[in-house]
């Protein structure tokens, strides 16, 4: 049974995805919940912008639990990097809330995503992140490793590039096998005083 | 004579908006510095007030790039080459007066150049770097430029959030470079 902020977040990204963020009101929100404003200013007295926070903060936690699926499926580091980007990828541009005010309403989006914006979004990843680097990487490396991850998803998310399809998933692979995965391999052995696997078998 | 007069309205353009900032310079205080009336404005630039600034941008980016590129003199590539390029680049930065008012005052105009508009910034910087990766052995499966596309974002990204990594010091840009910025060159 969700609780009323799940129900709340939820319906926010509703109204957001249909009149996007400069017309959606708290009772615009509290009607498509099914509950009344007092309710909802009750779960969020900070009104709108405090649940629209909030309704970003779920689906990035809904968008990073699904990788533990992924991370369970994936042996190596790398496969799993390729396979966690490309539902990234995925999620943003198949996301009806996050296209929709990109194309209408991108001031709304894009705060989140330069400056302090930014600087949330990689904490924020970095938290949810570890947990699943850590099968790989130690702490310091991993937390590394995250951060980057997410100034690459943001990046080729915000600004299209030319040079590969980030929804096609062999385009991705090598993508991070080019990019990503060597700058792994030299920080780890040239940082670590004993020389840790980065995958199942190899040192390189 | 043309593209003196072009050029001669996107260089007072620029002196405007380092006296005025971005959002209260209008196209009347251009035309003004630049002499020109306001139907020359439009005839070089018919979108308006918006083509310009985004003109303006573009030069002041190029001009910014140049101004690199001849500090560097005729150095050819290496890993600790594109350190120096990205922490000189840093602290022009930090000394570019136009720029930091603006980071300081008119944030939200810049965040669109920095995300969604990064598309000509991102051009400007990967043909910039385009001939010092060229010399460093790239990875068959990847090309010049997309290789300069990509550290191009990535530098794009610590100027927006730069987190914990000065990039004035030349140390912390060469452990970047060599982790995750440029370790996918052979070496």
């Amino acid at each position: 049974m969700p609780s009323n902020e799940a129900k709340i977040a939820d319906s926010a990204l509703r109204c957001l995805s249909r009149w996007g963020a400069g017309k959606t009101t708290v009772d615009d929100i509290a009607r498509q919940a099914g509950l009344s404003r007092a309710t909802v200013y009750r779960c969020f007295p900070g009104g709108r912008d405090a649940i629209i926070d909030s309704a970003i903060n779920l689906e990035l936690t809904r968008f990073f639990e699904t990788l533990e699926s992924i991370a369970d499926s994936s042996e190596e580091l790398g496969e799993f990097l390729a396979k966690a980007m490309h539902s990234a990828w995925c999620f943003v541009s198949g996301h009806e809330t996050i296209q929709f005010l990109l194309s209408n309403e991108p001031e709304s989006v894009v705060t989140h995503l330069a400056f302090e914006g930014l600087e949330g979004l990689i904490a924020i990843s970095r938290e949810h992140l570890s947990r699943y680097l850590d099968r790989w990487l130690d702490p310091r490396t991993g937390d590394e490793l995250a951060e980057w991850c997410t100034r690459i998803v943001v990046s080729y998310s915000v600004c299209p590039t030319e040079h590969f399809d980030v929804t096609d998933l062999r385009a991705v692979e090598r993508f991070v096998s080019v990019f990503v995965l060597p700058g792994v391999k030299s920080r780890s052995l040239s940082e670590l005083s004993v020389e840790v696997p980065i995958n199942g078998n190899e040192k390189s | 004579m043309p593209e003196d007069s072009r050029a001669r309205i996107i260089s007072a353009a620029f002196d405007c908006i380092a006296r005025y900032g971005l959002s209260k310079t209008t196209v009347d205080d251009v035309a003004r510095q630049a002499r020109v009336s306001r139907a020359t404005i439009y005839r070089y630039f018919p979108e308006g007030r918006e083509q310009l600034i985004r003109d303006v941008v573009d030069w002041e980016a190029s001009r910014f790039f140049e101004s690199i590129g001849r500090e560097l003199g005729g150095v050819t590539g290496s890993g600790n080459l594109l350190a120096t390029i990205i922490s000189l680049g840093a602290r022009q930065l930090e000394q570019h007066q136009v720029i930091q008012t603006l980071l300081d005052t008119e944030r939200d105009l810049l965040v669109n150049y920095l995300t969604v508009e990064s598309r000509p910034l991102l051009d400007i910087m990967a043909a910039f770097l385009v001939p010092y990766l060229t010399d460093l052995g790239l990875p068959v499966e990847t090309t010049a430029q997309e290789a300069a596309e990509y550290v191009g974002r990535m530098v794009i990204s610590l100027i927006s959030a730069p987190g914990s990594f000065d990039l004035t010091n030349e140390e912390v840009t060469s452990r970047l470079v060599e982790t995750q910025v440029l370790g996918w060159a052979d070496r």
